[in-house]
């Protein structure tokens, strides 16, 4: 019981570490515009006003479809081929497997700023400038997923693979009912993250949309700052920005605490 | 399983069609930036100069307004992708960099139509090696804000306005725990508005008048430094000044932290006012020392070398910079006309306050090598503020690393 | 025939990844060694140098120094990230309740904007003065890092404590082993493949590090925390030296894949 009580004092003061300046955003996104609260007084009343000019930009609704998009196609996509490739890098041996699996890991290991002027190169010769296909698809290659994935699936016993294979499925069957379910959790996980990165991402979205219609959350928000844009406004764009990433987690976090119970293994 | 590939297929698709059939190769692409505060009307101000140009010429203009953050690798990157844009809106500090790079195209002729006679300080500042890289459309210039209250708290009765006054308030206002000057010490914080200004107010300046030296480390440069130290030594000067970067509205003047800032913009002013209220707001002249002196930058549109239509470019500038456009522009931002003839003065108190120190500012250096130049001096300057060597030992090693980078580039 | 089907099918399963990176990394990579190797300007006109940009670094005092503060920084960030993730993981582990909003709140540092983080955590420091002196500004930010970053491990190191089978630890404390003794023999060995990913790409993200300097130093003071990804930012887009900043890149890259296999050698046992 004391340790009980220990392990939640000590977990409290590391949450409200992390949380206090997310909850500091969102007092100054509702704070009223004109007084201005952070760090001098807290404010003497709330409204929901900065909120909803930002809400109301013209092209709001354009720039949060393009959002939603580009993460959610994103996190299926990578999803589904990490999880593939994992799956073979785990439990298919072939000659030069490892040699392959740190050669496309080699690629994480590019410092971005250096790597953005070619992609942007490689998008605009294939004339995939200012759409989706370029916004999206030069994202999907995640090997840091296809690594966790692998780690995850490597852990897995091999006598649910051996009875799997005693009941004569293929590969296709056992990634379909053995490893996919097995990796909920992991794959929650990554789900989450994948979509928080794409949508918080600002630099490959700005440099790839030419026009309005094509710009991500962040980078139409973006556009609106100008000299005297007050704490309000900013903190508003960027509690628009941050809520829906909290509500994601929110909503899959059933799923990131499955356990693999033994029981559940070796049918 | 299949349920989510095919999900994932349908969205493709839709997104596809969604996404394809825009382009119009034959439009002339302008990339602007938000120097109209208000969003509304900033767009109303664009569609109306789009509607305008297209009508008197059609041809299709595309003005795409991007976000200031990370502008310089948004338009490396397009134009190392040769998807640049025609016409881009670039301040004069940022000019001679590109111009280095062969990025851009000389625009005298088009300025050598103008309607309107414009200032040749404004041309001297758009140009590099006599020829003029950018059509002007308007000034800016940086001047002094203090926070009035902070200063009477403390018993000071006049607005300090040279260096001796600002050394000599400063302890009473550290007596009660405000630092009297904002000043950032951070790389990232352009020199332009930090340290230069201070070295121009004392009469140095940056380069030797040929720019083949380093002219900062003389006496001069060594007294701007000083004035730094001797404040910071009397806790004049907020305590993280080494790694500081003050921006409206995180600025240590708007947030109360410090009484006065010597280099702040008209839009900063008024997010001073608007949070320590405008009574408690004074503008003045810029500090003055030997000499008074302050930053202002002109910015204007210059012509891309990679433009594809570069003849309807040269008319769209022509365009762009008449008195009709620009002088609304300005209207619209609160920023000054580049014209000779000065304007008849604002009803804005704050425009009138910046139009006084509009004779003293100066654009900084036009050298294509200013900005590295700046990245090597600054961390000397950040070593003297924390004290890990004195002024002119700074200098010194500062003015060496750059003559050397001088002398091989 | 089986053997071409298993073939068949392992090449059809890396097809999607091999195809995304083909075409969106190594190309790209290709990119950034051959502008390595040139003087480019944005505007054209350049020329192909070979590898003077690499010799210029290799007598740049500044970048040799920067390499230094990488090296320094992901000393101080990894293991950091480790302890704070593996210690949350393991209390929530622990309380019985709550748990889904403490994760939530453990969470929010992603979902808060960076730019207020640094403002809020640049006054947090300021008393303190570690953000101003060369020697501590890099644990400062390393805080600052972990702060940011370490939600993600922490979520994986709890998966991976939830796969640990509740048995073998009920086991151990029937054979009389203490809480540290289970931690030590059958929590960490059971993390193995969790805490290597984990380390793995901890090392990669900390060599690389940008965003956190950018916002809270500047690469200040007086080039205390300018690690390399910030020069490779600097030299390309504040000089415009791209064929520079390119080779600095290269050059990172190099580093953090000797330093990932280096840890691969020592974590990663092949079954």
């Amino acid at each position: 019981m004391r340790r009980h009580i220990w392990s939640t004092a000590v977990l409290s003061l590391v949450s409200l570490a992390a949380i206090g300046p997310f909850v500091v955003m969102l007092v100054v996104a509702l704070s009223p515009g004109d007084a201005p609260t952070f760090p001098l007084r807290l404010p003497t009343s709330l409204t929901l006003d900065n909120i909803i000019r930002v809400l109301s930009t013209d092209s709001f609704l354009r720039w949060t479809v393009n959002t939603v998009v580009y993460s959610a196609v994103s996190v299926a996509a990578v999803l589904v081929s990490a999880s593939m490739a994992a799956y073979v890098f785990a439990r298919k041996r072939f000659a030069g497997r490892d040699v392959l699996l740190w050669s496309l890991l080699s690629t994480m290991m590019v410092p971005f700023h250096a790597m953005l002027m070619p992609s942007l190169v490689v998008v605009s010769l294939l004339g995939w400038s200012d759409t989706y296909w370029g916004l999206i698809v030069p994202t999907l290659a995640n090997m840091q997923a296809v690594l966790l994935l692998r780690q995850f699936i490597r852990a897995l016993p091999d006598e649910v693979f051996d009875a799997a294979r005693i009941d004569g499925a293929g590969d296709w069957r056992v990634y379909r009912s053995i490893v996919l379910p097995l990796c909920r959790p992991v794959l929650a996980t990554l789900a989450v993250f994948v979509f928080l990165w794409h949508w918080n991402d600002f630099l490959w979205p700005l440099v790839v949309a030419r026009s309005d219609e094509m710009r991500t959350l962040t980078v139409g928000l973006s556009s609106l700052e100008q000299g005297q844009s007050t704490v309000a406004d900013l903190m508003s764009a960027a509690t628009v920005c941050g809520l829906p990433c909290l509500l994601v987690f929110v909503v899959l976090q059933r799923n990131l605490t499955g356990t693999i119970g033994l029981t559940r293994w070796g049918r | 399983m299949r349920t989510p590939v095919a999900l994932l297929v349908a969205v493709l698709t839709a997104a596809c069609v969604v996404a394809c059939g825009n382009d119009s190769d034959d439009a002339v692409t302008l990339w602007m930036y938000p120097v109209i505060a208000d969003e509304a009307s900033g767009r109303a101000f664009w569609q109306k100069v789009e509607a305008g140009f297209e009508r008197a010429n059609g041809v299709d203009l595309r003005i795409e307004l991007q976000p200031w953050a990370s502008r310089q690798e948004k338009l490396g990157a397009a134009l190392m992708a040769g998807d640049g844009p025609d016409l881009v809106l670039l301040q004069s500090d940022m000019i001679p960099q590109y111009v280095d790079a062969k990025a851009l195209q000389p625009v005298d002729d088009v300025l050598a139509n103008s309607a309107r006679a414009i200032s040749p300080a404004v041309v001297d500042a758009l140009s590099v090696n006599e020829r003029a890289y950018a059509v002007p459309l308007y000034r800016t210039v940086t001047t002094t804000v203090y926070n009035r209250k902070l200063f009477a708290e403390a018993g000071v009765t006049e607005l300090p306005q040279t260096w001796d006054e600002v050394k000599a308030a400063a302890p009473k206002l550290a007596a009660h725990g405000i630092p009297i000057l904002d000043y950032s010490g951070s790389t990232e914080e352009s020199l332009n508005l930090s340290f230069y200004p201070l070295l121009w107010q004392a009469g140095g300046s940056v380069f030797t008048a040929d720019g083949t030296k380093s002219a900062f480390a003389s006496a001069e440069g060594v007294s701007a430094l000083r004035f730094l130290v001797d404040l910071e030594a009397m806790h004049g000067l907020p305590s993280d000044v080494a790694t500081r970067h003050s921006e409206p509205p995180d600025d240590a003047v708007t947030t109360g932290r410090a009484a006065m800032a010597h280099t702040m913009t008209a839009d900063g002013a008024r997010t001073v006012a608007a949070a320590i209220g405008a009574q408690n707001t004074a503008i003045g002249l810029p500090l003055r020392d030997r000499t008074r002196a302050t930053y202002g930058t002109p910015a204007g549109l210059s012509l891309l070398r990679d433009a594809k239509r570069p003849d309807v470019a040269r008319k769209l500038l022509a365009y762009l910079m008449s008195p009709a456009v620009v002088d609304e522009l300005c209207a619209r931002s609160h920023y000054f006309p580049p014209w000779t003839a000065s304007s008849p003065p604002s009803t804005d108190e704050v425009d009138k306050e910046f139009a006084q120190a509009l004779p003293f500012a100066s654009p900084g250096d036009t050298h294509p090598l200013a900005r590295k130049v700046m990245g090597l001096l600054a961390p000397h300057l950040q070593a003297a503020l924390i004290g890990t060597t004195t002024p002119e030992r700074a200098l010194a090693d500062a003015a060496e690393e750059v003559d050397a980078m001088l002398g091989s580039g | 025939m089986p053997r071409l089907r298993s073939s068949m099918t392992t090449l059809a399963f890396l097809l999607p990844v091999l195809a995304l990176s083909a075409a969106f990394r190594f190309l790209p990579m290709l990119g950034a060694v051959g502008l390595s190797m040139t003087d480019y300007h944005p505007g054209g006109d350049w020329r192909f140098v070979g590898a003077e940009n690499y010799q210029s670094l290799a007598q740049d005092e500044i970048f040799l120094a920067s390499l230094r503060t990488t090296l320094g920084y992901a000393a101080l960030h990894v293991p950091l990230t480790v302890v704070v993730a593996l210690g949350s993981a393991l209390l929530l582990h622990a309380v019985p309740w709550g748990r889904g909003l403490f994760r939530a709140a453990l969470f929010a540092p992603y979902a808060t904007s960076l730019v207020l983080s640094a403002v809020i955590w640049r006054r947090v420091l300021e008393p303190t003065g570690f953000l101003e002196r060369p020697s501590t500004v890099l644990a400062a930010l390393a805080v600052v890092g972990v702060w940011r970053g370490f939600g993600y491990a922490m979520l994986i190191l709890f998966a991976g404590i939830r796969n640990v089978p509740a048995d073998c630890l009920e086991a151990a404390t029937v054979d009389g082993a203490s809480a540290w003794q289970r931690f030590r023999h059958v929590l960490l060995p059971a993390l193995r493949p969790a805490l290597f990913f984990v380390v793995v790409v901890e090392t990669v993200a900390a060599l690389q590090i940008f965003d956190t300097v950018y916002v809270m130093t500047g690469g200040g003071p007086v080039r205390a925390s300018y690690t390399l990804a910030y020069a490779v930012y600097d030299y390309g887009f504040r000089y415009f030296d791209f064929g520079r900043a390119a080779a600095a890149g290269v050059v990172l890259w190099a580093i953090v894949l000797l330093v990932s296999l280096g840890q691969r050698r020592a974590f990663d046992r092949n079954p």
